[in-house]
């Protein structure tokens, strides 16, 4: 008896040991998310020494005095260097996910609830785009208006437009079909109403969760650009020209490669597990 | 599905025209010009206006436009002006380099997305579910052009196992027929040049496939795994359909909608986007083409490459749809959408 | 050669590297090896990219073809990097009138091009035909080989005798003879031009120490030691020009023997390279110059005291150390040490002096002063803009830097409207010094008009007669005296442009090497006739 009660007890212990393993392990990637979000704003603070205007002993070690990760060719601290080289690709990365969100889901919105030949034309714009060469456009971009912040988040953007247009573009077609809708319709309002204040609402969330799962893609996109030196603008730090820089030093200090390129990776990893867990909420919302 | 197939090549010259325009007017909108390149080392005033002159840059947009359009019309995709070349032939020397580039990354992105994905599917929630679902989202994470240096510094530099550049080794003569060069080997009956070629190709392919093989993984999981739930299949299931059979007929055919959706998008990315792995591993494919064309402003080129990409992205696209049709019996009995 | 002692900390011991190297490098060679032909012994090239097609009229750049083009082809005459005066090549010799106007030179008897062809004065002067004769057939659309000879100074070309080529000049030009030895100077097979007319390019004769037997585009170049070259059939049997554009696949092939020559990977990796066994690195000559070119029109730029002040603030030894691991040279002033028309005092013309270039800005009133640089996002060039940058904004300067691909560059350079600063890169195809002055600092050049737009300034009229003068000049002592002159001339007058430093492309050859020309592939040409196997 005493038995029982005490293996149920121990079960019930593993049980919950499990839930709050399962629940550490959800709010890791939150969590690592975070933390990138936090250091990229306290870099100031937390940044040892300027990240551009320091100047030390060029190609210290790693673990050297005063600089834990080392210098690079040019003196300027290394640790620095990544904590504010975290805020190019956040700012980037999310601004480019809001951009291409913003303006491919309006137009989604619009073809999707026009439907018809407008629905035809404008989804037919959207093949005409996504066979347009996606490193073409971005280098197009970047060359015409030169390298700036603002244009490397245009240059993403762009590359992210079609899969938020068609994504809208269907949620939209679907809800046009429901009966609210046609209600909504029949009862006189104007197609602005119904788009924005009866599908839009209903379209929002599922374009969201979206909107985190491809966050990832925006970073690596945009760190891609970076390493083939479009955009870069030295000698602010940026990781995707970091690892550009560092590539020649692989065989000298190794580190100054792949630190940048492990923090875009744990970045990336982190934000796609975020989208991912909000996807499966957002699938069995819907399922219920 | 033939009126489908008809509607869509029917669309294609569309698509052309409006890419090439684009890109025509895009290239025309950045600053600097060809002459300015080829200018560059020795110019004086009168040398650059004749430049402008024998290149047909001093006609009006409208006119360079006009001329453009004509010589496409009649399949004349000009010539290089940094290069000399016909853009033709360089197009034809680079494409197949980026086709064999994409076809093995798609045969490894393939192989181990969809081993991991089924392998995941078979036990939802295991240990190995788990652990296979984080690698894939790792290798989704991972940027590629570091992940091609750090392939390079462990497989050739450190292990030696695989040359690190380029499409053949140095000592191998090789007369491209075709420049695929597995069917040039089989054409001219040398086949001592797969081994090499094969050596060349793994790291770029692994790469490239690798990094794709994440978002595979995770589609082909979630679609094996909702298939396996829906009726027909435990219908089967209760009929007393082997589990092999079930699995193979039922359920797998299913997820093959999604996952060839997904297929056929990548093969199309890895087409136009492989220009990262071109640079890192030396591969001289067309997407490299492009982006050096587009940096020296050598038009031609660059909207030649451009053209041709869409192309192929279309015609790719054309054929996941039709497969997708195929694999799908409820749309095949459709007449087009 | 002056190099600031450098050795950065390392991480990994060179010894240990040299091992991870070595083992790689035995076992790369044992699967993938395929046998060499016939055990020819195969010089391999490092290549950035090819293009494929050599005609020599339309040439336009560093990349491939100068490489192909040293290799396959030879012209009248021959700089070699080392000797300052051009040597015989084709030519065996040559006479100068007195009036400084007509050159005659004399044809090596007995050479042949490698389809077989005669090589006589009647070949010669069907090379030279396609040049100056707008309707020759042969003729490539865009052809600038008459500018790079001389442009309209260049008034016709003769074959008085069998053997006997003639240049007419409508004015002296002492630096016609080194011109001869540019790559697009070689002399082409008559035969061969007969044949493939404006497809010489791609079938592509000439009478070099190599000769072309099999090129695939964007891949490699074979060449196979040529009989009937003029010094006679190189010991080296065959060499294999392979593209291997990434600097990290490079030093890999060149551990493990795949690669045997290059001069395409980066400063930062020479002391690596240097420590291992089988690999050297080859002392080059610094021919190239990274020069800092001003905007004489420019807002504040056009006060000459702002432009002295911007040439004293750069900390050169800073951008020696850092933009290029100590493997540069501190500059004179336009012309590098290894050519002539330098003298050692030219080096108080380009030194490091903060204070003096804060005073100086202060007197014009410019402390402070917005500027714009731009420079090329590729190759050193971003690493010795940041340094350079640092240095100006360190004298009280605001300067941004734009850093930009190679088209928006080159577009907003020859555009005075379109850019302040401007980073300048002149490496030497042959050093006369000449080459560092005419093509862009006299007036008319685009040089002179646009980027630095000194053409205007009241100096320039003074600096135009002295470039003249020193190029009338025939006798190389009293030539290379009117070279040191301009130098100090221009800096003290003008300063269009500051010096930044000298340096070179780092050479590394296998070990088993010898006799590489390691000036010329240190400034981008190519000569490797003399190379032989030691073992």
């Amino acid at each position: 008896m005493a038995d029982s009660a005490g293996q149920k007890i121990a079960a019930g212990g593993v049980a919950s040991l499990r839930l709050s393993a399962g629940v550490a392990l959800a709010a890791l990637p939150w969590l690592v998310a975070a933390i990138f979000v936090l250091a990229a704003l306290l870099a100031p603070w937390l940044a040892p020494h300027d990240p551009v205007a320091g100047r030390a002993a060029p190609m210290q070690q790693m673990f050297s005095d005063g600089h834990l990760l080392g210098t690079d060719a040019l003196g300027r601290d290394t640790l620095s260097r990544l904590l504010f080289g975290l805020r190019p690709m956040l700012v980037v990365s999310l601004g480019a996910v809001a951009l291409a969100l913003a303006a491919g889901g309006a137009y989604g919105l619009v073809s999707g609830t026009a439907g018809g030949r407008t629905d035809w034309a404008m989804m037919r714009a959207v093949d005409i785009l996504m066979s347009f060469p996606l490193i073409l456009a971005a280098i197009l971009v970047l060359a015409a208006l030169g390298p700036s912040l603002f244009n490397v988040t245009l240059a993403v953007a762009v590359s992210q437009l079609p899969i938020f247009a068609r994504l809208a573009r269907a949620l939209a077609a679907g809800e046009a079909a429901r009966d609210y809708v046609l209600a909504a319709r029949a009862a006189g309002f104007s197609e602005l109403h119904v788009m924005l204040r009866e599908v839009a609402p209903n379209i929002a969330r599922p374009l969201l969760v979206q909107a985190t799962s491809v966050v990832a893609l925006a970073a690596l996109t945009a760190a891609a650009l970076s390493y083939l030196g479009l955009g870069v603008r030295p000698p602010a730090p940026d990781l995707g020209y970091m690892v550009k820089e560092g590539q020649e030093l692989l065989f000298i200090a190794p580190e100054q490669a792949l630190l940048p390129g492990l923090l875009i990776a744990v970045f990336a990893l982190a934000v796609s597990f975020c989208g991912d867990q909000l996807a499966d909420v957002e699938r069995r919302g819907g399922g219920a | 599905m033939i009126a489908e197939i008809a509607r869509r090549l029917a669309f294609l010259p569309v698509t052309l025209f409006v890419v090439a325009t684009l890109v025509f007017l895009a290239l025309r909108a950045l600053p600097g010009s060809t002459v300015d390149m080829l200018a560059s080392s020795f110019s004086t005033a009168g040398l650059r206006d004749q430049l402008i002159a024998q290149l047909g840059l001093d006609q009006p947009l409208w006119k360079q436009y006009l001329i453009y359009v004509g010589d496409l019309v009649r399949g004349d995709l000009g010539r290089s002006f940094i290069t000399g070349r016909d853009v033709a032939t360089m197009v034809g020397e680079t494409l197949p380099v980026t086709i064999e580039l994409a076809v093995a990354s798609l045969v490894v992105m393939m192989v181990v997305g969809l081993g991991m994905g089924l392998a995941a599917a078979a036990r939802p929630g295991s240990l190995l579910d788990g652990a296979l679902r984080f690698v894939a989202m790792t290798l989704f994470a991972l940027p590629w052009f570091w992940f091609g240096i750090l392939m390079i510094v462990v497989f050739s530099l450190w292990l030696g196992w695989l040359p690190a550049f380029g499409r053949l080794p140095s000592s191998v003569t090789y007369e491209p027929v075709t420049n695929f060069v597995l069917i040039d080997a089989i054409l001219t009956g040398r086949p001592e040049l797969i081994g090499p070629w094969l050596a060349h190709l793994t790291l770029p392919a692994l790469t490239v496939g690798l990094t794709t093989a994440g978002m595979l993984m995770r589609l082909a999981r979630a679609g094996v795994i909702e298939t396996a739930r829906l009726d027909f299949v435990r219908s089967a299931r209760m009929k007393g359909v082997p589990p092999g059979r079930v699995f193979f007929r039922h359920v797998l055919r299913n997820a093959a909608l999604g996952i060839l959706t997904v297929i056929g998008l990548q093969f199309g990315a890895m087409l136009g986007g492989s220009v990262v792995a071109e640079v890192v591993f030396g591969y001289p494919g067309i997407g490299r083409m492009m982006v050096d064309a587009v940096l020296t402003r050598d038009y031609a080129v660059a909207q030649g490459a451009a053209l041709v990409l869409a192309v192929l992205y279309v015609l790719v696209n054309l054929v996941t749809d039709l497969a997708y049709r195929w694999a799908d019996p409820r749309l095949r009995r459709e007449p087009g959408r | 050669m002056t190099t600031r002692d450098f050795n950065p900390p390392t991480a990994i011991t060179r010894r240990r590297f040299g091992q991870l190297l070595g083992l790689s490098g035995a076992a790369l060679a044992l699967p993938w090896r395929v046998e060499a032909q016939d055990g020819v012994e195969t010089l391999v090239f490092a290549l950035p990219g090819l293009v494929g097609n050599f005609e020599p009229h339309t040439w336009v750049g560093f990349g491939d073809t100068v490489h192909v083009m040293d290799t396959a082809a030879r012209g009248l005459t021959h700089m070699n990097f080392t000797d300052p005066l051009p040597q015989p090549a084709i030519a065996e010799s040559w006479t100068i009138s007195d009036d400084g106007r007509t050159y005659d030179f004399r044809i090596r008897e007995g050479l042949t091009f490698h389809d077989g062809t005669a090589l006589d004065a009647a070949a010669v002067l069907r090379t030279f035909r396609r040049m100056i004769d707008e309707d020759d057939p042969t003729r490539p659309e865009l052809s600038f080989a008459l500018d790079n000879l001389g442009g309209d100074n260049v008034t016709g070309f003769e074959a008085p005798d069998a053997m006997t080529f003639r240049i007419n000049l409508a004015k002296p030009d002492a630096a016609i003879l080194g011109r001869l030895s540019r790559p697009d100077m070689v002399i082409v097979s008559p035969a061969a031009l007969e044949e493939y007319g404006q497809e010489i390019g791609l079938n592509f004769v000439s009478c070099g120490p190599y000769r072309i037997v099999d090129v695939t585009p964007n891949e490699r170049v074979v060449l196979e030691a040529f009989d009937n070259f003029y010094k006679g059939r190189p010991e080296v049997g065959r060499i294999v020009m392979q593209v291997i554009p990434e600097a990290v696949a490079q030093m890999t092939s060149l551990a493990s023997g795949d690669l045997t020559v290059t001069n395409l990977i980066p400063h930062s990796n020479i002391d690596r390279l240097e420590g291992m066994d089988q690999i050297r690195i080859e002392q080059s000559a610094a021919f190239i110059s990274a020069m800092l070119a001003m905007n004489c029109e420019a807002g504040v730029l056009s006060d000459i005291r702002v432009r002295q002040a911007i040439n004293k603030a750069i900390d050169r030894e800073a951008v020696v150390a850092e933009a290029f691991f100590g493997k540069a040279e501190l500059p004179g002033y336009i012309t590098p040490a290894a050519e002539q028309g330098y003298a050692p005092e030219h080096r108080r013309l380009s030194e490091y002096d903060p204070e003096g270039a804060r005073a100086l800005l202060e007197e014009a009133g410019a402390t402070g002063a917005e500027l714009s640089l731009i420079s090329e996002n590729s190759g050193f060039w971003p690493r010795l803009g940041q340094v350079v940058e640092r240095s100006l904004n360190d004298v009280g300067l605001n300067v941004t830097t734009e850093y930009l691909d190679g088209g928006t560059f080159n577009g907003r350079l020859f555009d005075k409207e379109a850019h302040e600063l401007a980073f300048l890169q002149r490496s030497a195809f042959f050093p006369d010094p000449d080459g560092r002055f005419s093509p862009l600092f006299a007036s008319g050049t685009a040089g002179a008009d646009e980027i630095t737009a000194q053409s205007g300034l009241p100096a320039q009229a003074r600096l135009d007669e002295m470039i003249a003068a020193a190029n009338a000049e025939s006798d190389p002592e009293a030539r290379g005296q009117l070279y040191v002159e301009i130098n100090t001339y221009m800096a003290e007058e003008i300063m269009p442009v500051a010096a930044v430093v000298n340096t070179f492309l780092p050479v590394a050859v296998s070990e088993t090497l010898a006799g590489v020309n390691a000036n010329a592939l240190g400034t981008y040409r190519t000569f490797l006739e003399d190379t032989t196997f030691t073992s």
